[in-house]
C-alpha cells in the first residue's frame, strides 16, 4: 500500500520536470540539450529498473576508490553496505530510507557551489588553507537533516570536488589581480590585471545566470513548506542573491510551478561550467606564469609564449589578453618613435633613460636597451632599430636647436593633426614653397613624397598593437629610415662632421704639407730642449705664424680655431720631440660622435707620424749639407768612409720614403677611401657613421703598428732612433769640416787631432751601419708575423722595403 | 712663406723653355696673362707663392730673373702676350747685346764683369723670400751665354747660398755641325758636376725624337720642343706647389733620387703627351699604363739605352683620378714583369708621387705621369761629349778663339774632361755590386798615377 503510494508522485515529477527542462534548454542552454538529455535517460533507466540498484552501488565504490587516500571511513562505509545488500535483502530497503532522509539536499550544495565559484565559502564548503582547496566542512555532520547527523553520499561528494576546482581558480586569480604589489610595479602589470579582470567579469555572468536557477530553486522550497535550522540559513543566503537578479527571479518565482524548480542538478552544472572552467584554467596559467616581481616586456614575453597554443579557442583568448597588455608598450613606442620621449613611470620600457650622463656621451650611454624588459615578438635587432629612431629624434631636439621651426624637417608632419585647417596650411607651404623655388622640382617632389609617406606611418601608427603586430616591423622600416636620414644629413651638413674629420687628416695626420713642413721649421730646435723647458704658448704662437703663411690661412676660420698644442703626459729624460702633438678642439654637440677618445687616437697617430717626418727632414738636411763640393774637398783623406756613408744614408732614405708611401697609400689614403665611400653609399644612421669612423681609425692604428703589434712598432723606433743617431753623426763630421775650414795656422797638432775625429767618425760609421741592418732585418721578421695574424696590409710594405730584392740578397750572401 | 725658389733664366735657351714654363704655371694657377687672379681661381688648393710673389696690387709675379747677353729672345717676351707679367727689374741684357759668340769663355767672362748687376738682382729676389729652399737654372749647356754665364752663375751661387739648393734643367747639344758646342758643354758639365745638386737632362737629340715619332711631327718648330720641356719643368714640380703628405720640397725630392753627390744626372719621361692644336683622342689611361710606358725609351727624353744599365732610383709623379690600390697592383706588375732593372748595392725602388691637378685646366688624358729617374746609362750621354770633344780637340779646331779670352783655358779643358771622365766610371761602377767599395779603389789608383807622374801632365804638350 505504502509502496503504491510512493510509486505514484514520482512519476509525476517526471512528467513535469521533462517539460520544465525542454523550456530552459530552449530559451538559454541550447548547446547543452544533448548533454541534457544523456543525463535524463540514465536516471530514468535508474528510476524505471530496480534491479540496476546494485549496478549504482558498483559506481559508489568506484567513486570511492578515485577518494580513497583521502577517506578511508566512507569507503568502509561502502563496503559495508555491500555486504548487507548480499546478506539481507529486506535490510537494503530499510538503509535506503534512511540514506534519503538524513541526505542534504542536492539544492542546497549547489547554493553553496554557486558561492564557491566565486571563491567564497559556502555553508557546508568551505575553503582550507592548510590544504590550499575547497573542502564540505567537517561541521557538516553536527547539522541535523530530519533528525538525523547531516549527510552526503559518494557520488554527490566527488562531483562537488570536482566542481570547487573552478571556485579555487576563480579564488587564486582573483587574489592575483589585486594584489597592489603588483600593480604598483608597472603599467603593464595594470593593464594586466585589467585584462585578467575582464575576463572574470565576463564569468561573473555565467555565475549569474546559475545563479538565477538556483533563486529558483529556492523558492521551491521556500514553497513547499521546507523548515529547519538549514532552511533558515538558505533563506539568509537567497535574499543575498536576488539583488542581481531580482526581477526576473520574483517573476520568475511566481510564475514557476513547484515541480520546474527541481531541474537544476550537480550534473547539469558540472557540465554546463566546462567551458568557462577551460577559460579558467588558462587564466590560472597566466597568473601562474607571473611573478610579482615581474613587469613590462617580461610579462609580455611570458603571456605572449602561452598564445602559441593548438586549441584556438585558447589561442583567441590568449590574444584578447595580449592585445590588453601590449596597450601601455605601444604608446610607449609611438611617443619614442614620433617624439624622442619616454613616459615610463615604473621604469618598465625596454628603453631606459640615463640622466647624468655627460653631453659627450649623450649618443650612445645616455639610452640604451634593457634585454630583459624586451617583449619575445620584437626582436633584438628590431629594438635598436626603434632606439635608434629615438635617439635621432632626442639628439636633433637636444642639440639642433631650430628643430620645430624647420619647415622642411620630416617631423615637421608628425606633430601636425589632421583636421582641414592643416591641411589647407599644407597647401598654402606648398604654393609658397613653388614660388620660392622655381626650378627646384625635386625638392618639392621629395616634400610631396616625404608628406605622403608620413601620412602612411601615422595611419598605419594606429593600426598598431599585438594582433597587429608585423605592421611595427613596416613602420619601423619606414620611421627608421626617416630619422636615421635626417639625423644623418644634419650631422654631415649642419655638423659639418665629414669637414671635421677632413681638417682632422689635414693637420693631425699631416696631409696639409706647407703647414705641417712650416711649423717643424719654426718649433724643431725647441723641441730639442728637455720637456722641463717646454713652454706651450710659445709653440702655440709658432703654430699660429705657421697657419698664416701656409695654406691653411685659407681654411674655415671655424676649423682653424679649433687647432691647439697638446702636450702628452712627460717622462724624465724625455725631450720636447717626445712629448709635442698638434690637437684639435671638437665641442658639444659634435663631441657625441668625435669623442674625446677619438681626438686622443688622432693625437697619437700625429705624434708617431711627426716623429717619422721629423726623421725624414733631418735626413734631408744632412743630405744637402754633406755634399758640399767644400766639405767634400776637405773630408777627402776619408772619401771612402765618406762615399760609404752615403750609400748608408741612401737605405735610410729608401726606408724612410718607402714607409711614408705606404703610410700614405695603404694607410691613409686606403682607409680614406673606405670612409668615404661607406658614408656615402652605405651609411644608413648615425651609429653607422660613428662605426665607420672608428673603423677607419682602428685601420689607420692597425697598419702603422700602433694597437696590435707592439714589437714591430718597438722594432721601427729602433730603427729611427738609429737613424737620427746617424744625423747626428754626419752632423759632427760637417762641424768638424767648417772647423777645419775657418782654422788660419793649421799645423800638426790640428792634424793629429783630426785623424783622431776620422778615425772615430769611421767607428762609428760601421757600428751604427751594423746595428741599422740588423734592426731592419729584425723589422722585416715582424712585418710578416703581423701577416701571421691575418692582415695582409703590411705585406704590402715589406714589398716596398725590398722592391730590388737588395736585401734578400744581402741576407744570402 | 715657406720653400720659395728662384728661377734664373740665361741664355736664349734658358729664357726660351723659361717663359713657357712660365706660362704653364700661369694656366695651373689661374693667373692671366697680366698676372691677376682669375675671378674662377679659389685660393687654398696651391702654393702660388713658391714660384710667385704678389706685388702691392694683387699682381702675381715670377720669382724670376730673365739674363741674356743678347736682347732677341728677351726681346720678344717683352713684347709678348705675357709682358706684363714679369718684373722688369729682374731682366737683364748686356748693353753691347752681341753675345757670347757661342763661345763658353766669352760667356763666363761676360758673366764676371756684370757680376754686381747679376747678383744685386738675385740678392733683391731672394731679400724678398722669407724661407728660401733654392735655384732652378735654366739653360744650353752648348751655347755661349747659358754654358758660359751660366757656369759662373753656378760657382757664385755655390759661394754665396752655400745652404741653398741648386737645380738646373739644362738642354744638352744634338748631333749638329756646331763644332765648338763640344768645348762648350765639357766646361759646363764640370760646373754642373761640381756646383749643382741635381741635373734635369733635356737632350735635344731625344726631343726631336720624340716630337717626331709620338706627334707625328716631321720638322718641329723651337716652340714646340720648348713646350714638351715646360710640360716636364711643370710637372717635375707639382707636388711643390700642391701640398700633400709628402714630396713638400724640393730637397726631400732629391734625396732619394741621388744617393751619391756626382750621380746627380737626372733622366726624365712623361706620358701621355700632346701639343697645342694637335688633335688627340681621349683615351682611357690607367696608373699601370702610365707607368708602364714611362719606362719606354720612346717615352724617355734623353738618348740613352736605358734597357741597358740599371735605374739607381726612380720617382713618378702621377696626375689625374687615381685609385690608390691601383698604384700597389702597377707596381707589383712592374716587379714581377722585370719591367725596370735596378742596382743591386742598395734597395731601389719606384717611389710614387700623388699630386693634385690642376682644377683650371682640362686634360683629354684621365691620368699623366712623369718620371723623375737617376739611370747608369746617362753616361753614354757623356762619353758621346767626350768622344766629340776629343775629335775637335785633336784638330785644334776653333781653339784659338777660347785661348783669346783666357790664358788659362787649356787646362781648364784638361781638368774639365778628366771630371767628365770620372764622372762616366762613377756610374759605370754604379751598375757593379761592389759599388761601395769604388772610393777605395780609386783612391788606390790615384796614389799609383801619383807615383808615376806622367799621366797628368799627358795634355800639356798639346
Amino acid at each position: 500500500m505504502n509502496s503504491t503510494f510512493v510509486q505514484i508522485p514520482k512519476l509525476n515529477i517526471n512528467k513535469q520536470v521533462k517539460k520544465k527542462t525542454d523550456s530552459i534548454t530552449a530559451n538559454t542552454l541550447l548547446p547543452k540539450l544533448m548533454n541534457d538529455t544523456s543525463i535524463q535517460q540514465p536516471n530514468q533507466q535508474q528510476q524505471q529498473q530496480q534491479p540496476q540498484q546494485p549496478q549504482q552501488v558498483t559506481n559508489g565504490i568506484t567513486i570511492l576508490q578515485n577518494y580513497q587516500p583521502q577517506q578511508p571511513q566512507p569507503a568502509t562505509t561502502t563496503t559495508q553496505q555491500l555486504n548487507s545488500a548480499n546478506n539481507t535483502p529486506t535490510l537494503v530497503s530499510t538503509k535506503k530510507s534512511v540514506i534519503g532522509i538524513n541526505e542534504i539536499p542536492e539544492h542546497l550544495l549547489i547554493r553553496d557551489i554557486i558561492y564557491v565559484f566565486q571563491g567564497i565559502d559556502g555553508t557546508y564548503i568551505k575553503y582550507n588553507k592548510q590544504s590550499d582547496s575547497f573542502k564540505i566542512d567537517e561541521n557538516t555532520s553536527n547539522t541535523l537533516v530530519n533528525g538525523e547527523p547531516a549527510y552526503i553520499s559518494k557520488p554527490k561528494r566527488d562531483l562537488v570536488y570536482r566542481l570547487c576546482e573552478f571556485g579555487w581558480l576563480f579564488k587564486k586569480v582573483r587574489l592575483f589581480i589585486t594584489n597592489n604589489d603588483f600593480k604598483k610595479t608597472g603599467l603593464t602589470n595594470q593593464s594586466f590585471c585589467s585584462a585578467i579582470n575582464d575576463e572574470l567579469i565576463e564569468l561573473y555572468r555565467i555565475i549569474a545566470i546559475l545563479e538565477t536557477q538556483v533563486y529558483k530553486k529556492f523558492d521551491m522550497v521556500n514553497y513547499g513548506g521546507g523548515g529547519g535550522g538549514s532552511g533558515g540559513s538558505g533563506s539568509g543566503s537567497g535574499l543575498e542573491s536576488p539583488s542581481s537578479v531580482s526581477s526576473g527571479g520574483t517573476t520568475t518565482s511566481t510564475e514557476i510551478p513547484f515541480i520546474d524548480g527541481d531541474s537544476l542538478t550537480l550534473i547539469r552544472l558540472f557540465v554546463w561550467i566546462q567551458s568557462p572552467l577551460k577559460r579558467l584554467k588558462v587564466l590560472g596559467t597566466c597568473v601562474d606564469s607571473i611573478t610579482v616581481d615581474m613587469k613590462g616586456g617580461e610579462i609580455l614575453s611570458k603571456i605572449d609564449t602561452l598564445s602559441k597554443h593548438g586549441d584556438q579557442d585558447i589561442r583567441i583568448l590568449i590574444h584578447n589578453i595580449m592585445f590588453k597588455i601590449c596597450q601601455p608598450l605601444f604608446s610607449m613606442i609611438r611617443l619614442w618613435m614620433f617624439k624622442g620621449e619616454i613616459n615610463d613611470p615604473y621604469q618598465e620600457f625596454f628603453i631606459r633613460q640615463y640622466e647624468s650622463v655627460q653631453l659627450e656621451k649623450t649618443w650612445k650611454e645616455k639610452f640604451a636597451i634593457v634585454a630583459r624588459l624586451l617583449p619575445s615578438f620584437i626582436s633584438l635587432p628590431l629594438s635598436k632599430r626603434i632606439l635608434i629612431i629615438g635617439k635621432s629624434i632626442n639628439y636633433m631636439k637636444q642639440f639642433c636647436n631650430n628643430f620645430k621651426e624647420d619647415k622642411n624637417d620630416r617631423y615637421y608632419y608628425y606633430n601636425q593633426e589632421d583636421d582641414d585647417d592643416d591641411d589647407e596650411d599644407h597647401d598654402d607651404n606648398d604654393d609658397d614653397d613653388e614660388n620660392e623655388n622655381q626650378g627646384e622640382d625635386d625638392e618639392i617632389i621629395e616634400r610631396k613624397l616625404l608628406i605622403k609617406e608620413s601620412k602612411i606611418i601615422k595611419e598605419k601608427t594606429k593600426e598598431l598593437n599585438y594582433i597587429n603586430k608585423e605592421v611595427l616591423q613596416e613602420i619601423i622600416e619606414l620611421v627608421s629610415r626617416q630619422s636615421s636620414e635626417r639625423l644623418l644629413k644634419i650631422v654631415l651638413n649642419r655638423f659639418k662632421f665629414m669637414n671635421h674629420v677632413k681638417a682632422l687628416k689635414k693637420y693631425l695626420l699631416l696631409g696639409q704639407g706647407d703647414f705641417i713642413q712650416y711649423l717643424m721649421d719654426l718649433i724643431g730646435e725647441d723641441l730639442l730642449k728637455p720637456t722641463s723647458q717646454i713652454q706651450r704658448h710659445k709653440l702655440v704662437g709658432w703654430m699660429d705664424t705657421a697657419i698664416r703663411n701656409s695654406n691653411a690661412q685659407f681654411e674655415e676660420q671655424d676649423i682653424v680655431n679649433r687647432l691647439d698644442i697638446a702636450l702628452l703626459p712627460e717622462r724624465p729624460g724625455n725631450i720636447g720631440w717626445d712629448i709635442f702633438s698638434l690637437d684639435y678642439h671638437v665641442d658639444t654637440p659634435l663631441n657625441t660622435i668625435l669623442s674625446p677618445n677619438d681626438i686622443l687616437r688622432y693625437k697619437k697617430i700625429f705624434h708617431f707620424m711627426w716623429g717619422i717626418k721629423r726623421v725624414e727632414y733631418s735626413l734631408a738636411s744632412i743630405w744637402r749639407k754633406i755634399r758640399s763640393s767644400t766639405s767634400l774637398s776637405i773630408l777627402s783623406p776619408i772619401g771612402g768612409d765618406i762615399h760609404k756613408s752615403h750609400l748608408i744614408m741612401n737605405e735610410m732614405v729608401h726606408f724612410i720614403s718607402n714607409f711614408q708611401y705606404y703610410l700614405m697609400f695603404e694607410v691613409l689614403e686606403c682607409s680614406w677611401k673606405n670612409l668615404e665611400k661607406f658614408i656615402d653609399q652605405e651609411a644608413t644612421d648615425l651609429d653607422q657613421l660613428i662605426e665607420a669612423h672608428h673603423q677607419y681609425l682602428q685601420d689607420i692604428c692597425n697598419k702603422m703598428f700602433l694597437s696590435n703589434s707592439d714589437s714591430c712598432y718597438e722594432c721601427f723606433k729602433k730603427l729611427l732612433s738609429i737613424i737620427i743617431k746617424f744625423t747626428l753623426l754626419q752632423t759632427k763630421l760637417i762641424n768638424l769640416s767648417i772647423a777645419i775650414q775657418n782654422e788660419k795656422n793649421f799645423n800638426e797638432t790640428h792634424q793629429a787631432q783630426v785623424n783622431k775625429e776620422f778615425n772615430s767618425f769611421r767607428n762609428h760609421l760601421n757600428n751604427l751601419y751594423q746595428e741599422y741592418t740588423t734592426s731592419f732585418y729584425k723589422f722585416q721578421s715582424e712585418i710578416l708575423k703581423v701577416k701571421v695574424n691575418q692582415d695582409l696590409n703590411p705585406i704590402s710594405l715589406q714589398y716596398m722595403l725590398d722592391f730590388n730584392e737588395y736585401y734578400e740578397e744581402k741576407k744570402d750572401n | 712663406m715657406p720653400r720659395e725658389i728662384i728661377t734664373l733664366q740665361v741664355g736664349q735657351c734658358g729664357n726660351q723653355i723659361g717663359s713657357e714654363f712660365w706660362k704653364q704655371l700661369c694656366k695651373e694657377h689661374g693667373i692671366n696673362a697680366a698676372g691677376y687672379l682669375e675671378e674662377f681661381a679659389k685660393p687654398g688648393i696651391d702654393r702660388k707663392d713658391v714660384f710667385f710673389y704678389q706685388s702691392d696690387d694683387d699682381h702675381y709675379v715670377p720669382r724670376a730673373l730673365l739674363l741674356d747677353l743678347e736682347p732677341r729672345v728677351i726681346d720678344s717676351i717683352k713684347t709678348s702676350e705675357y709682358s706684363g707679367l714679369y718684373n722688369q727689374e729682374n731682366i737683364f741684357v748686356a748693353e753691347k747685346g752681341t753675345g757670347a759668340g757661342n763661345n763658353w769663355a766669352n760667356g763666363y767672362k761676360q758673366g764676371e764683369s756684370f757680376y754686381d748687376d747679376i747678383f744685386d738682382m738675385i740678392d733683391r729676389e731672394a731679400d724678398g723670400s722669407e724661407s728660401l729652399e733654392g735655384f732652378l737654372l735654366t739653360h744650353s749647356i752648348s751655347g755661349g751665354t747659358g754654358s758660359g754665364m751660366g757656369s759662373y752663375i753656378l760657382e757664385r751661387l755655390n759661394d754665396r747660398f752655400p745652404k741653398k739648393i741648386i737645380q738646373t734643367y739644362s738642354v744638352f747639344p744634338d748631333d749638329s755641325s756646331v763644332v765648338v758646342q763640344q768645348y762648350n758643354s765639357v766646361l759646363t758639365l764640370k760646373r754642373l758636376i761640381e756646383n749643382a745638386d741635381s741635373t734635369v737632362v733635356l737632350d735635344n737629340n731625344a726631343l726631336h725624337r720624340i716630337v717626331g715619332e709620338n706627334l707625328r711631327i716631321d720638322q718641329p718648330t723651337m716652340d714646340q720642343t720648348n713646350s714638351l720641356v715646360s710640360t716636364v719643368m711643370s710637372a717635375s714640380t707639382t707636388t711643390l706647389r700642391y701640398p700633400g703628405y709628402m714630396n713638400n720640397d724640393l730637397v726631400g725630392m732629391l734625396a732619394s733620387l741621388i744617393p751619391t753627390p756626382k750621380c746627380h744626372f737626372l733622366i726624365t719621361g712623361y706620358t701621355p703627351l700632346s701639343i697645342d692644336r694637335q688633335t688627340e683622342s681621349v683615351r682611357k689611361t690607367s696608373v699601370l699604363d702610365v707607368m708602364r710606358r714611362l719606362l719606354q725609351p720612346q717615352n724617355i727624353m734623353v738618348s740613352a739605352p736605358t734597357k741597358t744599365g740599371k735605374y739607381i732610383s726612380i720617382l713618378n709623379i702621377i696626375q689625374g683620378d687615381v685609385d690608390p690600390t691601383q698604384i700597389h697592383n702597377s707596381l707589383q706588375r712592374i716587379r714581377e714583369k722585370r719591367m725596370a732593372t735596378f742596382i743591386d748595392w742598395g734597395p731601389a725602388s719606384i717611389q710614387i708621387a700623388l699630386s693634385k691637378k690642376s682644377p683650371y685646366i682640362k686634360s683629354s688624358h684621365k691620368v699623366s705621369g712623369l718620371m723623375l729617374a737617376n739611370h747608369t746609362s746617362v753616361n753614354h750621354l757623356f762619353s758621346h761629349i767626350i768622344q766629340q770633344y776629343d775629335k775637335v780637340r785633336k784638330k785644334q779646331a776653333f781653339l784659338a778663339n777660347y785661348t783669346r779670352e783666357s790664358g788659362e783655358i787649356l787646362q781648364e779643358f784638361d781638368i774639365a774632361r778628366e771630371m767628365l771622365d770620372d764622372l762616366v766610371q762613377e756610374y759605370k761602377a754604379a751598375e757593379q755590386s761592389d759599388y761601395i767599395n769604388y772610393h777605395m779603389n780609386k783612391e788606390f789608383n790615384n796614389n799609383n798615377n801619383n807615383n808615376n807622374g806622367n799621366p797628368q801632365y799627358q795634355y800639356g804638350t798639346v
